[in-house]
Order: C-alpha cells, then sequence, then structure tokens
C-alpha cells in the first residue's frame, strides 16, 4: 500500500517543467544544431536535462514505496483563496503605483489591508499608521538616500 | 599597514557608524521575532544600501547579519522559541534558565559568548581568508569551474532536506540565472521578445521575494483563517552579565566551539543551526561529571555558552569562502555578496589586489558591529522586547510595502515588481512542499560564474572537455564532488532501507 502521493506529483512535476525547459531552450535561444560542446544552449541544456533525471528519480523513489518523512499538509481551498487575495494585493499596489505614485497609493492601499482585509477598527491603526509607514519611507527613500520612488504617470 | 590607514578613515565616519547601527539594531530586532528572519532583514536592507557610498552600504548589511545572529537568542531564552534557526539549540536551556528565574544572566552571558566567539572568528576569518586567497588567486577557469560546482553540490547536499530536493531548488536557481542576454555571444535567451527580460532576472529582486514574501503570504493567510498568532508580552527585562570566574571556567569551551562554528561556517551550505546543535552537543557530552551532564536540558549555562557562541563564530567562518573565493555559503552571505556587487566589488582572490582598503573595512566594520551589537543588547533590551508585542500581521503590512517598493528602487522597474511577487509564490509553495529556498539563490549566485568559466575554459581548450580534469586541483575538486554526491546518495540508501525494514517489522 502507498501511504503518500507526494513523490509521484513532485517527480511527475519536475518532469514535466524539465521538458517544457528543454523544448524552450530550442524555441528561444538561437543556435545551429550540431554544435553543442560551448554555445549559449549548453548550459540551460544541461541543466533541463538534470531537471529531468531528478523528476525520474523523485518517480524512482515512488516506485520504491517511499514515504518523506515529515509530510507536508495538503493545500486546503482556502489557503489557496487567502494567498491568491495576497498576490492581487501586491499586483494592484503596483499597478496604483505605476499610475498614481507613492504617495497616494502607498497610504491608501495599507488603509484597506488593515480596515477591510485585516478587519481592524483601530483609529490609530486605520489612520496614523498608513500615513506613518509612507512618511517614513518617503524620508528614508527620497529625502536621506535621495534614491527613488515610483512617481505616477497621471501627476 | 597603509591599507589599515584608509580602511580606518573610510569606517570612522558618522555615516557608517549610523548605519552600524540601524543595522545592528535592526537585525536584533528581526532575529528576536520568531518567523522573521536575518535574511529576510538583510533583503529587505538591500535596496536602501543601492544609493550608499559602498563602505556604509556593506558595513549597514554586514551589522544586520551580526545583530540578528546575536539576536536569535533573545527569544530562544524568553519565551523558549527562537526567533532564527541559529537559536534553536539555545532555548532548551535558556528558556529553563528563565523559568528559574535566571533570564537575566543568561541574556548576558549570550551576549558576552557571541561577542567573543564573533570576534575570535573574526581574527580567524583574516588568516584564512588572506591564505586561501593568495592560493585561489593560481586558478585557470577549469579549476575554478570545479571549485564553483563543488561549491554548489555541498550547498544542495547540506542545505536543511536531502541532496535530491536541495538539487532541484539549485538547478532551478541555475535556470533563472541563464534568462537574458547571453554574456559570451550577446545572444538573447528566454526572452519571449521582450527587450525588458533581456536584463534577465535581478538577483536582489528575487532574494527579496524569496526570503521577504513568503513570510507575508503566511502571516496573511493566518489571519484571514482567524487563526490568530500569538504576540508575547514579556514585561521588563534586564541584561545581567555574568562574572569573570563564570566566563573562566567556560573558556576552554568558548575556544572549542568558536573553533567548531568556524570551521562549519566555513563549509558552504551548512551554517548556523548545524553549528549551534553540534557545539551543544559537544558541550553536553565534555562535561565531565554525569550531574552536570544531567543538567543540559534544565537550565545548564553551559547549554546556553555553547551554541551562542558557535553560532556568531559561524559569520566569521561564512565569510571565508565568500570574500577568498566569491562562494557564498548561506542565503545571509549571498545577500552580502549582492550587497558587495552592487558596488562593484566581487568578490574572490582578486578583490584583495583591486579593493585591498574595502576588504580592511569590512573587517573594521565587523569589530565596530559586534561592539555596538553588544552595547545595544546590554542597555536597550527593555526597549527591543517591546517589539515582540507588536502583532505579525501589522509587522506584515509595512513589509508589504517595503518589498513592493524596494524591488521597483532597484532598477526602477515594474518588471521587476512582478518578478518579485512571482518569487514570492515560488518561495511560498517550496516552504509547502518542504523544498529548501536557500539553493535557488545559491543558485543564482552561482550560475554566471559557472557559465563563464566553462565556456572560457572550453574557448580555451578548443572544445576539449579533458581540460576539467588536467591539473591536480581541478581533479580533487572533482573528487571531492564525487564524493559528496556519493555521501548523500548512500545515507539516503540507509534511510530507505531502515524504512523498509520498519515497515516489514509492523506487518509482521
Amino acid at each position: 500500500m502507498r501511504e503518500s502521493k507526494f513523490y509521484l506529483f513532485l517527480g511527475l512535476g519536475v518532469l514535466a517543467f524539465s521538458i517544457i525547459w528543454t523544448l524552450l531552450v530550442f524555441l528561444q535561444i538561437e543556435g545551429d544544431i550540431g554544435e553543442y560542446a560551448n554555445t549559449p544552449r549548453t548550459i540551460p541544456f544541461f541543466l533541463g536535462v538534470c531537471m529531468g533525471v531528478l523528476g525520474l528519480v523523485f518517480l524512482y523513489q515512488y516506485r520504491q514505496g517511499y514515504v518523506p518523512k515529515n509530510q507536508s499538509k495538503p493545500l486546503m481551498a482556502n489557503e489557496i483563496r487567502n494567498i491568491g487575495i495576497c498576490i492581487f494585493l501586491f499586483i494592484s499596489y503596483s499597478f496604483l503605483l505605476k499610475y498614481f505614485g507613492f504617495l497616494i497609493s502607498t497610504p491608501i492601499v495599507i488603509y484597506f489591508i488593515t480596515r477591510f482585509l485585516l478587519s481592524e477598527k483601530n483609529w490609530k491603526l486605520n489612520y496614523v499608521f498608513p500615513i506613518a509607514i509612507t512618511g517614513l519611507l518617503y524620508f528614508l527613500f527620497i529625502i536621506l538616500l535621495k534614491s527613488t520612488l515610483p512617481r505616477g504617470q497621471i501627476f | 599597514m597603509e591599507n589599515l590607514g584608509i580602511a580606518l578613515n573610510l569606517v570612522g565616519t558618522f555615516e557608517v557608524m549610523i548605519a552600524i547601527s540601524i543595522g545592528a539594531f535592526a537585525g536584533i530586532v528581526f532575529g528576536a521575532i520568531p518567523g522573521l528572519t536575518y535574511s529576510m532583514a538583510l533583503a529587505l536592507m538591500l535596496p536602501f544600501t543601492f544609493t550608499m557610498e559602498p563602505v556604509t552600504g556593506i558595513s549597514l548589511l554586514l551589522a544586520t547579519y551580526i545583530g540578528g545572529m546575536t539576536g536569535g537568542s533573545i527569544s530562544a531564552i524568553l519565551i523558549g522559541i527562537p526567533g532564527t534557526p541559529s537559536a534553536a539549540a539555545t532555548a532548551a536551556d535558556g528558556y529553563a534558565m528563565t523559568k528559574r528565574g535566571d533570564a537575566s544572566i543568561a541574556l548576558g552571558t549570550a551576549v558576552i559568548v557571541s561577542t567573543i566567539g564573533g570576534l575570535i572568528s573574526l581574527i580567524i576569518m583574516i588568516l584564512l581568508v588572506d591564505f586561501i586567497s593568495k592560493f585561489a588567486i593560481k586558478f585557470g577557469p577549469a579549476e575554478i569551474f570545479m571549485l564553483v560546482v563543488f561549491g554548489f553540490s555541498t550547498i544542495c547536499g547540506l542545505s536543511e532536506r536531502t541532496l535530491f530536493r536541495g538539487l532541484v531548488a539549485g538547478v532551478l536557481g541555475l535556470m533563472l540565472m541563464t534568462i537574458g542576454t547571453d554574456e559570451i555571444e550577446g545572444i538573447s535567451r528566454f526572452t519571449f521578445g521582450s527587450t525588458q527580460m533581456l536584463q534577465g532576472v535581478n538577483l536582489l529582486v528575487a532574494m527579496i521575494g524569496l526570503f521577504a514574501v513568503p513570510h507575508i503570504l503566511e502571516v496573511f493567510n493566518m489571519r484571514l483563517n482567524k487563526e490568530d498568532a500569538e504576540n508575547y508580552d514579556i514585561g521588563t527585562v534586564k541584561t545581567k552579565l555574568p562574572s569573570f570566574s563564570l566566563l573562566k571556567k567556560y573558556f576552554n569551551l568558548i575556544l572549542r566551539c568558536v573553533g567548531l562554528g568556524t570551521s562549519i561556517g566555513a563549509i558552504p551550505g551548512s551554517g548556523g543551526p548545524i553549528a549551534a546543535f553540534l557545539a551543544y552537543s559537544h558541550a553536553k557530552n565534555s562535561e565531565k561529571s554525569q550531574e552536570e551532564k544531567d543538567k543540559y536540558g534544565k537550565g545548564s549555562i553551559g547549554g546556553v555558552v555553547a551554541p551562542e557562541t558557535a553560532n556568531n563564530a559561524v559569520t566569521g567562518g561564512a565569510m571565508v569562502p565568500l570574500l577568498s573565493l566569491g562562494i557564498p555559503g548561506d542565503p545571509a552571505t549571498a545577500i552580502i555578496l549582492g550587497g558587495l556587487l552592487i558596488h562593484g566589488l566581487s568578490p574572490g582572490p582578486m578583490l584583495f589586489i583591486e579593493n585591498a582598503p574595502q576588504v580592511y573595512s569590512i573587517y573594521l566594520a565587523i569589530l565596530v558591529a559586534y561592539i555596538i551589537v553588544f552595547i545595544f543588547q546590554v542597555n536597550f533590551i527593555k526597549h527591543i522586547v517591546k517589539i515582540l508585542k507588536v502583532k505579525p500581521h501589522h509587522l506584515g503590512v509595512g513589509i508589504l510595502v517595503m518589498v513592493v517598493v524596494g524591488s521597483y528602487a532597484i532598477r526602477n522597474s515594474f518588471l521587476d515588481v512582478n518578478v518579485m511577487i512571482l518569487m514570492g509564490l515560488i518561495g511560498y509553495f517550496f516552504n509547502r512542499i518542504q523544498l529548501p529556498v536557500t539553493p535557488i539563490v545559491l543558485g543564482m549566485v552561482l550560475g554566471k560564474t559557472i557559465e563563464t568559466e566553462y565556456r572560457t575554459a572550453m574557448s580555451l581548450s578548443a572544445g576539449d572537455p579533458t581540460i576539467f580534469f588536467s591539473s591536480i586541483v581541478s581533479l580533487l575538486f572533482f573528487g571531492l564532488i564525487i564524493l559528496t554526491i556519493f555521501l548523500q546518495v548512500r545515507k539516503r540508501v540507509i534511510e530507505v532501507k531502515k524504512q523498509k525494514e520498519l515497515k516489514e517489522q509492523l506487518q509482521t
């Protein structure tokens, strides 16, 4: 009886990735067919093969019925949803930065997160915290370090 | 001596002192908060070092590293949860001492042995780095290629889990580094026709994503599931330095643990946690009477001295392959390498010829960082523990803003922000399926060297691969690579066999 399909999935995943990668090596890097040892393709191709071998090793371990020592928790639906929300947050923050700039989008995003996502109803966290972080980072990046922050395209 | 004078001038500025203080503080805080690691603090610091003077930036990073290594002991001692994995071995005895009411003496001992351990390992490091770099400067491309592959194989083999899982991560890191323009022939690789992709995946951006984002995802996920993470209210504590006679009693142990920590640290892929646990069991076994041995785990001061000395001695050891050969052994040194590269200092034997004053200022910065970390931990511990009260998801919000803005600021590119998010997702899922993340970063760091040296060697020999086996040094490294892989595979086979036997026993 096999208790864990972990190595099966890991092996298949790694193998699939290596096949896609190896195909991309030939599609995305220009080069002559026939010369192998010293071209821009050499190392990427070799890495693809390594990945494939590793995939086969995991499949072999699955066939041998080897079970990982400490099992990882299976992915839950709500975990995927939560991670999705977080990624959406990241992407929308980066989108807002692109168009509205740092000084406008940062307080809005932080307010949104603390108020609605983390459902905090403390006025300090809702109003002072966003402004404090924005001010601190602005001070550090612009005034102290003379570095850059997104300015936004609209204003 | 002349170089030392220049270095003194470089480090002895107000700016550098402020940078070291900020780094030390941030390191201690990130080290002390369970869940946040000093690797993460270092990754968050990187964007700030961009516009600084080289020495200021590097000092900031070094101080963060040292503060983090030392700060991990605070939560290990006070709440029994290690702030960083390196402090895990300290938790048993340190927390037992706290329960007995000896928290301040445990904190004081941890601080002072950390400082002693770090400073002695700094001296060993200076001597070793000098010796190795003089030897390594004679290496040709074939030797460097073999050396880096050897470093890479120990990194994948030793990092946390099994060789094969480590290799998956390592190979992925090497793959990521091949994206973009090929440095030798200028051909574009894996760009899908996008001009922005020509620059490739930025190492710093990837590090920010891999080390900081998974933590944010984890914390927010917990909060959204309404599982509130604990926060710790400790009350007032102070640090009390141990008496001189106590230090004298453990002086031999300290010296041995420094040796152990420095040598473990110098092996790429090992690091703080391994050194600390080895030192702990060494201290226990070296006690002469059974009575003393039994005290370990129940609040023996030796159980704090040994791991804390060893994990700080690792900082010196880990800098040896970094500075002398350009091979970082753990995430922290990889990030410091990133910081050095920003300012055009590429570690390796040449660094000592081209940038000798900078090398000396690195040494001085480490020395100053230890002193400042020591002062902070002794005098401001009361305020530092207050930060443990902050809820993790509130910190998460701040970190979220910092990672997005920081990864943008590196090259003023929004593509980098997206790459950072993607790397964060990879990091999170790697953590979830228990693949190590560290080899990805080290693969990315070493990828360029591996490819460039391979191609240069092959060009030199006009395509004849025997160049890699034509000198004693490269043959030696090749032997070591084979040995590393063989030992790992053998260990694995024995484990599988044992498991099978266990299963058969259960069935009968």
